[in-house]
C-alpha cells in the first residue's frame, strides 16, 4: 500500500497522545496519595497529550477528500472500524480536557479518578479501533493478525512514557522508576516489532495471476492496465519504494524507535544528576517518535493488498518482507 | 429480491474499450456529475473511470493468445466496501442488490476501496469522494429513455454482444441463463465478497482445415510487384480516358 502521510502520523501522534494520558491517569491513581507530582506536571502531562492527539487529528483530517463533512464519520459506529476510531478519538479527548480542568478546579479527586478510567477506557479503545480498521482487512495477511492491535497498544504506551518522561525532567522530575518503564516498554515493543516481522515471514498467500483471472493458465502476463496513463488503483496499492530502501528504512526505524532511546537512557542511568536530563529524555523522545514514523509508514508499505493480483504486482510469498532476502517458494494453488 | 449483474463473454471480448468508452461518456454526463481526469490531452491522463479493460498475454511465444479483461464493480452480495464505511454514503440497494456510492455522505476516507479486493473503486481527487459503476441505475429505470435503451451504457456500445446485464436471481433472466449454459465464473471465490457479475470463459478456438482449402504455393514476389504495376496502369488508363 501507499505509506499515506496524514494517516501514519494520526497513528503515531494520536498514539503518543493516548499514551501520555494512560501514564498521567495511572500514575494520578497509583501515586496520587504519596504527592507525586506538583501541578505544573499534571498540568503540561495533561496539556501534551492533549497537543499530540489534536495534533493526530488535524493530519488525519488531511486525508479525507472532505474534511468539512468528517463528522460524519462517526454515524455508523454500529459496523465501521473507521466509525469507531472516530467515536474513541472524539470520547478520548473529551475526557482528557475534562480530567485536566478537573484538576484545575480540584474536583473531589474520586470524580477525576472515574474520569481518567473512563479516559484510559476510550485510549485503549482507540488503539484498539485504529488497529482493527486495518486488521479488518482480511485478505492484507500483513495487517489481518492479532500483532496489529497489540504493537499499536505497545508503541503508543512506550512513546507515551517516553514523552512523559522526558516532560518530567525537562520540569526538573528524573524519576528513575518512570524511566525504568519507559525502558521495559520499548524493550517489549522491540519484541513485538521482531515477532510482527517474524510473522510477516511466513506470510503466503497461495494465489497469482492465474486465480485472480480464474484461468489455468502456466504464463499470463499483462499487457495492459486499462486506460490512462497511471490511475487510482496503480498508485493507491504499492508504495513505489524498493525492496533495498524498505530493508534500510526498516533497521533504521528499530534503531531510532526503541535501540537509541534504550542507549539514552542507559546512560541516563549511569549518570543520574546529569544537568542535562531535559535534553537527553527528549532526544531519547523524539528519536522514538521519528523511528515510530518510519515503522508506520512500513507497515502500510508491507501490506500487500488482493487487487494488485491484476495488475501483476502483487507478490503471494512472503517476499513483501524485506527482510527476507531469500523469499520462500511455494506453489500458487491451483484454480478450482 | 433480485441482483442485478454483468455476464460478460471473455470468450467474445475484442478489447475495443468501446464499453469502457461509452461508460465514461455516459458517467460524465449523467446525473452523477463529472467523472473528472487530469491533462486528459497531456502525455500521460489521468482520471476517473468505472470500467477498464485490461489486457493480458498467455501462453509463451509464438503460442500466445491474448485476453481482454474487462473489470468493474461486481456488485458483490456481501459487499465488504459497503460495512466498513464510517458514513453510510457507501450502500447495497435492497431492491435490486446495486452498490452505490451517496457523494453527498462520502467523506473520501478510501476505506471502501481498501476493502475492495478487486480494485473496483476509484476515487475522484478534484470531488474528494470515492466513485464506482453505478450499473447505470440512472439509465435502467429512466423513462425518458426508449425501452430498449434501458441498459447500462457498456451493454449497449459491446459491437460483439459480450455483456449481458440482468438478474442473476432470477433464473429465467438472460444472464442467468448464459452463466448457466455457458459455464459461469465468479472472480476470487476465496476472498469471500460474493460478486455479482460473473464472467464466461475464454474459449481455445481451433481452426480445422482440408488439405485442399489451404494455399501452399508462395505467390513470388515478382508476380505480386507485376500485378500491382498492372493494376497500377489500368487504374491511370482507366482515369485518363475520356
Ligand atoms: S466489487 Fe468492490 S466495490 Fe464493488 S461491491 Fe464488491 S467490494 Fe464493493
Ligand atoms: S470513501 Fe466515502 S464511500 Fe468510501 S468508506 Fe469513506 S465515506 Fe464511505
Amino acid at each position: 500500500m501507499r505509506p499515506e502521510r496524514s494517516l501514519i502520523l494520526l497513528l503515531v501522534l494520536a498514539g503518543v497522545g493516548q499514551g501520555i494520558f494512560v501514564f498521567l491517569a495511572v500514575a494520578d491513581i497509583a501515586w496520587g496519595s504519596y504527592g507525586w507530582a506538583r501541578p505544573e506536571v499534571i498540568y503540561w502531562l495533561g496539556v501534551s497529550s492533549l497537543a499530540f492527539a489534536f495534533a493526530g487529528m488535524a493530519a488525519s483530517l488531511f486525508h479525507l477528500g472532505n474534511p468539512m463533512r468528517g463528522w460524519k464519520a462517526i454515524i455508523r459506529w454500529q459496523s465501521s472500524w473507521l466509525s469507531r476510531e472516530a467515536v474513541s478519538m472524539g470520547l478520548f479527548s473529551g475526557a482528557a480536557a475534562l480530567y485536566l480542568l478537573l484538576y484545575f478546579f480540584s474536583a473531589p479527586s474520586g470524580l477525576r479518578t472515574l474520569v481518567g478510567l473512563a479516559g484510559i477506557f476510550a485510549a485503549f479503545a482507540l488503539y484498539i479501533s485504529s488497529a482493527m480498521l486495518y486488521a479488518r482487512i482480511s485478505f492484507v495477511r500483513e495487517w489481518s493478525n492479532k500483532l496489529t492491535a497489540i504493537n499499536f497498544m505497545a508503541f503508543g504506551l512506550a512513546s507515551g512514557v517516553a514523552v512523559s518522561y522526558a516532560v518530567l525532567c525537562l520540569l526538573g522530575f528524573n524519576y528513575t522508576a518512570v524511566r525504568e518503564i519507559a525502558a521495559v516498554l520499548a524493550a517489549v515493543g522491540l519484541i513485538l516489532k521482531a515477532a510482527s516481522l517474524a510473522f510477516n515471514k511466513t506470510v503466503y498467500v497461495p494465489l497469482d495471476i492465474k486465480n485472480a483471472l480464474v484461468m489455468n493458465e502456466p504464463n499470463i502476463k499483462l499487457m495492459s492496465t486499462g486506460t490512462s496513463y497511471e490511475h487510482y488503483n496503480t498508485k493507491e496499492y504499492s508504495s513505489g519504494f524498493t525492496d533495498a530502501q524498505v530493508r534500510s528504512v526498516l533497521i533504521l526505524s528499530l534503531f531510532a524507535a526503541f535501540v537509541l532511546p534504550l542507549i539514552i537512557w542507559a546512560v541516563m542511568t549511569q549518570w543520574p544528576d546529569t544537568p542535562a536530563a531535559g535534553i537527553l529524555a527528549s532526544l531519547a523522545a523524539l528519536s522514538m517518535i521519528a523511528g515510530l514514523i518510519a515503522e508506520r509508514g512500513l507497515f502500510f508499505i508491507q501490506g500487500n493488498h488482493l487487487q494488485n493480483l491484476y495488475y501483476a504486482t502483487f507478490r503471494s510469498n512472503s517476499a513483501s518482507n524485506p527482510l527476507l532476502s531469500k523469499a520462500k517458494k511455494g506453489t500458487p494453488a491451483p484454480v478450482k | 429480491m433480485s441482483q442485478l449483474a454483468l455476464v460478460i463473454d471473455l470468450n467474445k471480448c475484442v478489447g475495443c474499450h468501446a464499453c469502457a468508452t461509452n461508460c465514461k461518456a455516459w458517467n460524465t454526463a449523467g446525473e452523477f456529475g463529472p467523472l473528472t481526469d487530469t491533462e486528459p490531452y497531456g502525455k500521460q491522463p489521468e482520471g476517473v473511470w468505472f470500467n477498464r479493460v485490461q489486457t493480458y498475454e498467455i501462453g509463451k511465444y509464438p503460442k500466445t493468445e491474448v485476453i481482454n479483461f474487462p473489470k468493474s464493480c461486481m456488485h458483490c452480495k456481501n459487499a465488504p466496501c459497503v460495512d466498513v464505511c464510517p458514513t453510510g454514503a457507501s450502500y447495497k440497494r435492497e431492491e435490486d442488490g446495486i452498490v452505490l456510492v451517496n457523494y453527498d455522505d462520502c467523506i473520501g476516507c478510501k476505506y471502501c476501496s481498501w476493502a475492495c479486493p478487486y480494485g473496483c473503486r476509484e476515487f475522484d481527487g478534484h470531488e474528494g469522494v470515492m466513485k464506482k459503476c453505478t450499473l447505470c441505475v440512472d439509465r435502467i429505470y429512466n423513462e425518458d429513455l426508449p425501452e430498449e435503451e434501458r441498459k447500462p451504457a457498456c451493454v449497449l456500445a459491446c459491437p460483439t454482444r459480450a455483456r449481458t446485464f440482468g438478474d442473476i436471481d432470477d433464473p429465467e433472466s438472460e444472464a442467468s441463463k448464459a452463466i448457466r449454459e455457458k459455464h459461469g465464473y465468479r472472480l476470487l471465490p476465496e476472498a469471500g465478497a460474493g460478486p455479482s457479475n460473473h464472467y464466461l470463459p475464454q474459449r481455445k478456438v481451433k481452426v480445422e482445415l482440408d488439405e485442399d482449402e489451404i494455399c501452399v504455393k508462395p505467390l513470388a514476389i515478382l508476380t505480386i510487384e507485376k500485378k500491382i504495376t498492372s493494376y497500377r496502369e489500368q487504374i491511370f488508363d482507366d482515369f485518363m480516358s475520356p
